[in-house]
């Protein structure tokens, strides 16, 4: 589609500049977006064996924790349970692939987490919670890779979109406009041109 | 340091309750999706919902994890898997690409 312009040669020159910054840009954002792909497809890759991990041990915890809490009576769980000494907390820093700022989390446990009377209770509870500890550094891998996924997912989608808008309605739309307004000035030129030939041929005769 | 939040059943979670991690038993959808708007805000870096909670939440979850700081992450359940997570993944995975890239087993 044209551009509404002037056909002058100011407007010439302002777009040949834009199509230059557009023609750079394009370049650099498909670079970006095939960087972008290359890293979530690793991501993702890896998401898929971590959680598949993630989901095996974890439903072996859960039978860890039934089997413990199933040879106490409720009452004293509830008991053991109602006090947590420990504090379970995670650092967050930020990664920057190709411009998206991704956390990092890193498991933090402070205190003991066997916070109750050994007497009362069984072996396999402590078996579960040890069980319970271990698996909390791999969740928040899990958490980790997801977070960075959705949001890679949506920067490929906007870095996609832009390299499109670039590839086939800017660039085009420049060049088209840039043709059409080199081919209004040479007209112009060979009208006026016509024209001066013809008013020498007058004063002549 | 950040905060970690649970969010589920109580006989899901309740295991974790003496490493100091935060719990949030809920039982229904409306209360579920109470508690994360609420977590969202607050200072909590990843919140885990269990599987059979967050299959009632998808797009609550969705939209969070794109506009918020915290990590919304799924995780199984006691009972059954069900690959809400693995879906998810999927649905991003083509949303970004363009087509599935883990050649691994149906889930359906």
């Amino acid at each position: 589609m044209l551009l509404k312009v002037n056909p002058n040669r100011m407007e010439l020159l302002r777009l040949k500049k834009r199509l230059l910054v557009a023609k750079r840009g394009y370049k650099l954002l498909k670079d970006k977006r095939d960087a972008l792909i290359q890293v979530f497809v690793r991501l993702a890759k890896e998401s898929d064996t971590v959680r598949e991990e993630l989901e095996e041990n974890l439903l072996k915890c859960y039978t860890f924790f039934s089997n413990a809490s199933n040879l106490m009576s409720k009452l004293t769980l509830e008991e053991t349970l109602l006090f947590p000494k420990a504090k379970s907390e995670t650092e967050v820093s930020f990664k920057n692939i190709m411009s998206v700022n991704v956390p990092q989390y890193e498991f933090k446990c402070e205190g003991k987490y066997y916070s109750y009377s050994l007497v009362d209770t069984t072996a396999e509870l402590d078996g579960a919670l040890k069980k319970y500890h271990d698996i909390l550094p791999l969740m928040l891998k899990v958490a980790e890779l997801d977070k960075a996924i959705a949001l890679l997912a949506n920067e490929i989608e906007k870095t996609r979109r832009r390299v499109n808008a670039l590839e086939y309605v800017i660039i085009p739309d420049l060049e088209e406009t840039i043709a059409f307004i080199t081919m209004k000035l040479d007209e112009m030129a060979r009208s006026t041109n016509s024209a001066i030939m013809r008013i020498k041929d007058i004063i002549r005769a | 340091m950040y905060k970690i939040a649970l969010i589920g059943d109580r006989d899901t979670i309740i295991g974790f309750k003496l490493l100091g991690v935060s719990l949030f038993p809920v039982t229904s959808k409306d209360e579920a999706v109470e508690v994360l708007d609420k977590l969202v805000k607050e200072e909590y870096a990843v919140i885990f919902v269990t599987e059979d909670i967050a299959g009632q939440i998808v797009e609550e979850i969705e939209r969070l994890q794109k506009i918020s700081f915290a990590s919304i992450t799924i995780m199984p359940a006691k009972l059954e898997k069900k690959y809400l997570g693995l879906k998810i993944l999927r649905r991003s995975i083509e949303k970004a690409i363009g087509t599935d890239i883990l050649f691994r087993k149906e889930v359906e």
